[in-house]
């Protein structure tokens, strides 16, 4: 059987759909997108950091947005990548060491539950606590 | 014959009409960026990280936000926090441990998109250099807010 080789947008489509791809794959994808958006927010969390360095005023003044509801659903978002990548990470180390090999499907699945019930959690204890 | 068992496969990857399946020796395996026995350590180190980042990262988010009135600390009580020793060793063990799996990270992304070995090599340097100009920024940092009048 030949193999499959779309090109220009067909090639994008079909990398991006999920048919047919193991469940590993939809976890090797999340992890990728998680690890940049924790890339960037790494490189913009040291800038925003650097304000401390001009004293009280460069700092204090910045509470107050830091404290607005949109950066507290910022950080609930940003707490559900970094559950995700953690508990995702995990899995992987496991499977190297051969654990989970034969229950991709179901680990995958456990991943992706305990990350939204862990980031459900840490959205209550930021936004309605 | 292919498939995943395939001796057309090494650690996954599709092997090139012309390559052999897998190295014959060792010999020369811990030389150049993409070797696999270099790769392995690197993994170990990424593996290393990531599970001093869970602990780090968590004493991070305890002192940084849930235990400080509001979630947030003001310049005083970072200033405050700062001046132990501990908190200290706990914030830069948090900064080397994400600088180094975020890089290791970073490189795997890159070392799968660049080609070219001279290519490869170049775009590690350069992560190296970012990573090693954000650890270096981070001590200073710490240095100069510890060192302030709260």
């Amino acid at each position: 059987m030949p193999a499959i080789r779309p090109h220009g947008l067909a090639r994008v489509l079909f990398w991006l759909a999920p048919r047919w791809r193991d469940p590993g794959w939809i976890a090797f994808a999340l992890n990728r997108l998680t690890g940049a958006i924790l890339v960037l927010y790494l490189l913009v969390h040291m800038v925003v950091l650097s304000r401390l360095a001009a004293g009280p005023s460069g700092w204090n003044d910045l509470l107050a947005i830091f404290g607005s509801q949109p950066f507290l659903v910022g950080d609930t978002l940003l707490i559900a990548a970094v559950v995700f990548h953690a508990l995702n990470g995990a899995r992987v180390a496991a499977l190297t060491v051969g654990y989970g090999v034969r229950h991709s499907g179901r680990s995958v699945a456990l991943v992706i539950t305990g990350s939204a019930g862990l980031a459900a959690l840490a959205s209550w204890g930021i936004l309605f606590r | 014959m292919s498939g995943p068992m395939s001796p057309r496969r090494f650690a996954g990857r599709p092997v090139a009409d012309g390559q052999t399946a897998a190295p014959r020796s060792m010999e020369g395996l811990s030389r150049g960026p993409a070797t696999p026995v270099r790769a392995g350590r690197l993994w170990l180190v990424q593996v290393v990280t990531g599970g001093a980042l869970i602990g780090f990262l968590g004493l991070h988010l305890i002192v940084q936000h849930f235990l400080a009135p509001g979630g947030l600390r003001d310049f005083s009580s970072v200033v405050d926090y700062l001046r132990q020793p501990v908190a200290i060793l706990a914030e830069l063990g948090l900064v080397g441990s994400v600088v180094v799996h975020a890089s290791l990270g970073v490189r795997t992304f890159v070392v799968e998109l660049v080609h070219g070995r001279r290519a490869r090599r170049l775009a590690t340097i350069l992560i190296a250099v970012l990573a090693t100009g954000i650890v270096v920024d981070a001590v200073w940092l710490t240095y100069r807010i510890a060192s302030s009048q709260s």
